[in-house]
């Protein structure tokens, strides 16, 4: 990969957390009261989502149906 | 640019540039974390769509044969494991301190193992509109 395409992604990366911020700073300001912190939360949901896809994929790979 | 390697590319770039003024290093890198979770989610759903038999599937040699479907599985148990192995590491990295090298190995590993199961998919349509899908994520 080029200098050029790695500043690009850099570029791109920068756009979207500019436009995303004030939504993520709202949701966050809303939930921190609750004592909710919303990258662990989202993290934790993958885990649990990783967790239920490896079993699926377990699953087929010990030749189990689609 | 293959896909999957850009992912990598603009994770590592943007943990690099930091982004301290904005959120902190650690958000980026949860962003990142749902990314590449959603991406590999939908390469899962998407395999399932073509496997030989299914009602989503082309006839042969346009579909996936129990075999590999199998053997792709098998990759996606691995990369599955890197994907849950990511995210609990970032959960455990204090914000004030800098990018744990653990992390940067997983994503290497998983980041291989994605480009091998976007290899593998045949060429359908409803693999087209799984890579239009994840260019447009760019």
């Amino acid at each position: 990969m080029g200098i050029a395409a790695i500043l690009a992604w850099i570029q791109l990366g920068q756009q979207v957390w500019e436009a995303g911020e004030p939504a993520f700073r709202a949701i966050k300001a809303a939930l921190t009261p609750h004592g909710i912190e919303m990258d662990d939360s989202l993290l934790n949901a993958v885990i649990a989502d990783a967790a239920a896809r490896k079993a699926r994929a377990e699953a087929d790979a010990a030749g189990g149906d689609a | 640019m293959k896909f999957c390697g850009a992912v990598l590319a603009l994770v590592l770039a943007i943990l690099v540039v930091g982004c301290a003024s904005a959120g902190g290093p650690r958000h980026i890198a949860v962003v990142s974390v749902v990314t590449a979770h959603s991406t590999l989610a939908a390469v899962q759903d998407t395999e399932a769509l073509l496997v030989c038999g299914t009602a989503t599937a082309l006839p042969a040699p346009q579909c996936i044969t129990p075999e590999a479907h199998r053997a792709f599985a098998k990759k996606l148990v691995t990369a599955f494991d890197l994907d849950g192995q990511i995210a609990k590491q970032v959960l455990a990295w204090p914000p004030d301190q800098a990018l744990p090298p653990v992390i940067t190995n997983l994503l290497s590993q998983l980041d291989a193992i994605l480009a091998e199961l976007i290899a593998a998919l045949p060429n359908t349509p409803a693999t087209d509109r799984l890579l239009a899908s994840l260019k447009g994520a760019q």
